[in-house]
């Protein structure tokens, strides 16, 4: 439809799609700037061992992500065994856990001086380490483990829905062709599951590109360490810019292949009505094998690390009531009211200029701005670092050239670096749920509007705005989720002497303190579940 | 009553609920060797269901099904589907996307080996004609094309009974009949016994053996198609198999009754009693409208729909009834609003009912 839009309709919109993918420009400039040898020492000496983890690392967690999810998602879709609709919810469980406070209490458990160890020396009369083997939790097949019990969910997630939404009659018709369940599985369901498998293994891959916190915890380099370590430990902005580069390269070699894998899926899943359910029921041994393997992932993936930390709580309730512990939680929760209004804002401006422009060009500005929510936080960070670098230069010789005073760094040395990182990185999320709230206005009723005698603007305000509610307070929420739990772009960007909750956890973490920052974790870990209920609820809706 | 072993199939007192409804309420069946049976009913009868049942999809809560002499279920057994040997074609004949039409006809031979399951392919494919699409995937096919690679996927494996649930709800009317006619001679050149399942008493009339109208989870009446419509056992199975004229009538001997179109008589000797009131059921082919000066009654509106036309007509002798009639007749020439007719039923054999 054709509207006169202001001027500055356009052009805030295309503001905002350019600020938000500003970050990515500048690195990619700042990468082509020479390094002063700093890259080419890294590629001399440790470049290489960092690539190479990288990738092992991937590799293992999307085959252990397979391995656990796989079972679990094909149990719950097809089978029928007690417990089953609670475990449905319960498996996605394990998402609400950043995985770094997973790796520490599975660290302090199965470490030398850890309960199980010295329990098992207990019972075999061991003396010391050399008397018995025992697997050591700090390596990368202890980190791939650790990410892929907090990962595996997005797997799960989507395969389920995939095996639910195969038609029954393909089960049904492979079963007449001669087919047991278990080779109907591996012939029928496992191969129609083909794309949606891809897609959930492409976000199980990226979310391990972008981990830090655990991978640094367990002292495993990768190249999202290499970033950090490069800015924190040479200085080097360009050399950080290029391992930066790199890591988005890897990043964007899962885009792509997640991109595929959904066009793939509409051949695949062609939509056929859906007949009664009828599950296997299991019995026996099935049965037991079946609920014993869901509750283990489930148990292992959320309900031991929480008890922990509940354990923790209780018995340093004191250390961990503390001032901080308010002024942290404050810092949090502030900064996450500022990101998630100001990313709503964007996403609603943003939504609605594609909306009511209606060309192909006016999706752009939203496309752009949805850029950021695939780099790490460490990648990001580096990004937010240059312009903002550059542009606190600026402002000091300028000011100090007109009135021979300088403010200071009021861009990277305040929270301003952290709300512009923030926002690059979740806007996103709010552009998603409030554009699939704008495309479910039918078309007819911006006509039937402009017929009744109202201009855009005013159709906005009474139509529109109230219709996309729903939209703005999911994107807010889910904005604010993320903004509370992140951890990586608070590291770098973090002003000196601010903590927010994440970052605090963190910190004790790394000191081997947890226990005494664990009512933070555990605000942490309440906070993403909230999500979870609300993806719950859609889910259900669904079936 | 003919011995098991000599029967396709055999289903005794089978009943089944699903979700605490129950679906079937003590199912009797028998199919003959080589024998096409249609189960015909309207949507949520059981008929589907009972196909399922067949082939081993859902266990039946109580009775027993014989498969060629076997029993695949009682209250002891369930045999799994993959092992009863039956085939199946599904409403939307659940190809697999990710396969080939090569791939998908011989998924129930992957035990075979590379040079019977060559042999198998090049016969089933020639016998639907698909020979030349066997690289071809399933969403690169026609609606038309895809039942026969449905067809030649049940083939395949030489099933001693084959099961087709609504396999023409998909296919154009302009060549549903030619296909009906089609897999009709593929299967009785094959001698296969087959269960067909539609809500569509066209198809089931043109693609039968024996019909079965099915209602309530029950069967309502068993027969050939003629049977069961010049004959219906009940008022369901004469209105689900064609448009029905009842008229109020009284027995007035072993063959006549007495209705408010005149006496009409039967060519079979009627069961009622004289003197009985009945509900005399007449299908429009048997009711004929003639144009004459002096009729028994004028038409006072008329809706013409090809084989036959609805039509009002007022008897002018108030004394033979009351008022006017709704009428499924058959017309030898067109007629005007007005025009002065008399009805004539050819004889046949008489149906009557009870009134309610």
């Amino acid at each position: 439809m054709n509207h006169k839009l202001a001027i500055s309709w356009h052009s805030s919109s295309w503001f905002i799609a350019i600020m938000l993918a500003l970050p990515i420009a500048a690195l990619f400039y700042q990468a082509i700037g020479p390094s002063a040898d700093v890259f080419q020492h890294l590629i001399d000496t440790v470049l290489l061992d960092y690539v190479q983890n990288t990738l092992i690392l991937v590799f293992l967690v999307c085959l252990i992500s397979c391995i656990i999810a796989l079972p679990a998602a094909w149990l719950i879709a097809m089978c029928d065994f007690p417990g089953r609709k609670s475990l449905q919810w319960a498996l996605m469980l394990p998402m609400a856990m950043p995985a770094y406070i997973v790796a520490y209490i599975y660290t302090d458990m199965f470490d030398y001086a850890g309960p199980v160890q010295i329990a098992l020396r207990g019972v075999f009369g061991w003396e010391n380490a050399s008397d018995y083997w025992f697997f050591d939790i700090r390596t990368i097949p202890g980190a791939a483990t650790v990410l892929a019990l907090v990962l595996y969910p997005y797997l799960y997630l989507l395969a389920r829905t995939s095996f639910l939404e195969q038609s029954t009659s393909l089960i049904q018709a492979s079963r007449v062709l001669g087919s047991s369940p278990l080779s109907s599985c591996l012939r029928v369901s496992l191969p129609l599951a083909r794309p949606a498998i891809a897609v959930g293994l492409s976000l199980v891959a990226m979310e391990t590109v972008a981990d830090f916190a655990t991978v640094n915890y367990f002292a495993v380099n990768t190249l999202t360490t290499a970033v950090y370590d490069t800015w924190i430990g040479y200085g080097s902005l360009t050399a950080a810019a290029q391992l930066s580069v790199m890591t988005l390269s890897v990043i964007l070699l899962f885009v792509g292949l997640e991109r595929f894998a959904r066009r793939k899926q509409q051949v695949f899943q062609k939509s056929m009505l859906h007949e009664q359910e009828v599950r296997y029921q299991l019995t026996g041994g099935a049965k037991v094998l079946a609920m014993t393997w869901c509750w283990l992932l489930v148990f292992a993936g959320f309900l031991l690390p929480f008890a922990v930390l509940v354990n923790y709580a209780w018995h340093y309730f004191a250390e961990s009531w503390t001032a901080e512990f308010f002024q942290y939680s404050a810092n949090s929760l502030i900064l996450a009211l500022i990101v998630a209004s100001l990313a709503v804002f964007c996403a609603v401006l943003l939504g609605l200029y594609r909306r009511l422009v209606g060309t192909k060009y006016a999706a752009i500005p939203a496309r752009i701005s949805t850029m950021g929510y695939a780099l790490p936080g460490t990648v990001l960070a580096i990004g937010i670092i240059i312009p903002l670098t550059s542009a606190d230069f600026l402002l000091n010789d300028i000011t100090e050239l007109l009135w021979d005073w300088t403010p200071g760094l009021v861009f990277t040395g305040t929270t301003f670096a952290l709300i512009f990182a923030y926002l690059i990185r979740f806007s996103a999320i709010a552009v998603g749920s409030i554009e699939s709230s704008i495309d479910k206005i039918s078309p007819s009723l911006d006509m039937v509007t402009r017929t009744l005698g109202h201009s855009p603007h005013s159709m906005i305000r009474k139509v529109h705005i109230p219709l996309i509610r729903k939209g703005i307070l999911a994107g807010f929420l889910l904005v604010f989720i993320e903004s509370m739990k992140e951890l990586p772009t608070a590291l770098l960007l973090r002003p000196f002497n601010y903590e927010t909750l994440a970052t605090y956890v963190f910190q004790f973490a790394s000191d081997e303190m947890l226990e005494q920052a664990a009512l933070a974790a555990i605000v942490i870990v309440l906070v993403g579940l909230i999500p979870l209920i609300f993806l719950n609820r859609s889910l259900e809706q669904q079936h | 009553m003919t011995t098991s072993s000599s029967l396709a199939l055999r289903i005794s007192d089978l009943h089944c609920s699903y979700a605490g409804v129950d679906i079937l309420t003590g199912l009797d069946l028998d199919l003959g060797k080589n024998e096409i049976l249609c189960l015909l009913g309207p949507s949520g009868c059981g008929k589907t269901t009972t196909l399922k049942l067949i082939a081993g999809l859902l266990p039946p809560t109580q009775g027993s099904i014989e498969i060629n002499g076997q029993v695949v279920d009682n209250s002891e057994l369930n045999l799994a589907p993959e092992k009863r040997n039956v085939g199946m074609i599904f409403q939307d004949y659940a190809l697999f996307p990710h396969l080939t039409v090569t791939d998908n006809v011989l998924f129930s031979q992957y035990k075979q080996t590379k040079a019977k399951q060559k042999e198998t392919l090049d016969y089933v494919l020639k016998l639907v004609n698909l020979s030349e699409f066997a690289d071809r995937y399933p969403h690169q096919l026609s609606g038309g094309q895809q039942q026969r690679v449905a067809i030649a996927r049940a083939l395949a494996s030489s099933p001693e009974l084959l099961l087709l649930d609504e396999p023409f709800s998909n296919i154009d009317s302009q060549v549903r009949h030619h296909l009906i006619e089609e897999m009709r001679g593929l299967l009785k050149s094959h001698n296969m016994s087959a269960i067909f399942v539609t809500h569509s008493k066209e198809e089931a009339f043109a693609f039968a053996d024996r019909l079965a109208v099915f209602h309530q989870g029950k069967i309502e009446q068993l027969g050939t198609p003629s049977e069961l419509y010049n004959q219906p056992a009940t008022r369901f199975v004469a209105d689900f198999l064609g448009k029905v004229n009842y008229l109020d009538a009284t027995v007035l001997d072993d063959y006549r009754v007495q209705t408010v179109l005149g006496v009409i008589s039967s060519k079979k000797a009627l069961t009622a009693a004289v003197g009985e009131q009945k509900l005399l059921a007449i299908r429009p082919q048997q009711l004929q409208l003639q144009v004459v000066e002096q009729g028994i009654a004028t038409i006072s509106r008329q809706q013409f729909l090809g084989m036959t036309t609805h039509c009002t007509i007022c008897l002018v002798d108030k004394t033979l009834g009351e008022g006017c009639l709704e009428l499924s007749v058959s017309m030898q020439q067109p007629m005007q609003i007005g025009d002065m007719v008399n009805v004539t039923v050819a004889e046949h054999d008489l149906v009557l009912f009870d009134r309610d």
